[in-house]
């Protein structure tokens, strides 16, 4: 097979050409639907994901703050 | 296998990550949404790179999986998008990794007509025999010259082709410049005409 190029404008600012023809005609895939079922039918079954337990809501906002542990109080 | 006409995913209504907000709060709906969204995309996303129906089947209840364990770590910053899609390819390297594995250990030959059993079992809904033929070859050279490329252009090119990204996203999942996918696309292409034309 013999492609040659044909140069045009894609609007994704890319030369478009024949072999982007001919790899357009690729025909989508559908998964099937018994597979999709069963993905979900498997995660109902899991346990609710949590999010990270924070031990204190403010450790975010302390580990901001450069303790000087060894210096003496002031 | 089913197939359908090529038509580019609906705008979503609600975004990413407002569904994987409510997925994290208990709701199925909303992660069947997120199913239901990027199913198809990521199918043939894997389907096309490993050319293999059934390891895609596995793969994409594994990308799924993943995306329901990682929900509470998923950062906000990063779109789910690229995260599934990073999620699936780095699933097909293994695969890809192991199966040369394989190969390499038993010293198997290569087998053709293996790494077209995909598109051998694709359904004939044509009428026309002869078109039938005409759809399943033509299908076929795509499959095996896109199974030719290495994996790091092959990346791109089945985002490009079967999933459809932009290259803004290509780079994205692929974790580099916009710039830098598309010419690892424009390198793909001659390896790609040299695969076709071979054939």
């Amino acid at each position: 097979m013999q492609y040659s190029q044909r140069v045009l404008f894609s609007d994704d600012t890319l030369l478009h050409d024949e072999l982007d023809d001919l790899f357009d005609r690729l025909e989508q895939l559908e998964p099937p639907p018994a597979l999709i079922a069963h993905i979900l039918e498997s995660i109902s079954r899991l346990p609710q994901p949590h999010r990270p337990v924070q031990d204190h809501p403010w450790d975010d906002l302390d580990s901001l703050v450069v303790r000087r542990e060894k210096d003496p109080p002031c | 296998m089913q197939m359908r006409e090529r038509t580019r995913t609906p705008s979503p209504e609600i975004s990413d990550g407002i569904l994987a907000q409510q997925s994290l709060a208990g709701d199925q709906r909303a992660f069947e949404a997120l199913v239901q969204r990027y199913s198809v995309a990521l199918f043939n996303f894997i389907c096309r790179f490993l050319g293999d129906y059934d390891q895609a089947c596995d793969i994409l209840q594994q990308v799924f999986l993943q995306l329901y364990i990682s929900l509470p770590n998923l950062r906000t910053g990063e779109p789910l998008k690229s995260w599934l899609f990073q999620v699936a390819r780095n699933r097909c390297l293994d695969e890809l990794r192991r199966k040369r594995a394989i190969h390499f250990s038993e010293l198997e030959p290569v087998n053709d007509e293996d790494e077209l059993s995909l598109l051998a079992t694709m359904p004939d809904t044509s009428p026309l025999p002869e078109e039938v033929a005409e759809r399943r070859d033509l299908q076929q050279c795509l499959q095996k010259a896109i199974g030719t490329l290495p994996p790091k252009f092959r990346s791109v090119v089945v985002l490009r082709y079967a999933a459809q990204l932009s290259f803004s996203e290509i780079g994205q999942v692929l974790k580099m410049p916009e710039a830098t996918a598309k010419t690892y696309f424009q390198r793909a292409k001659p390896l790609l005409r040299a695969a076709l034309t071979s054939q």
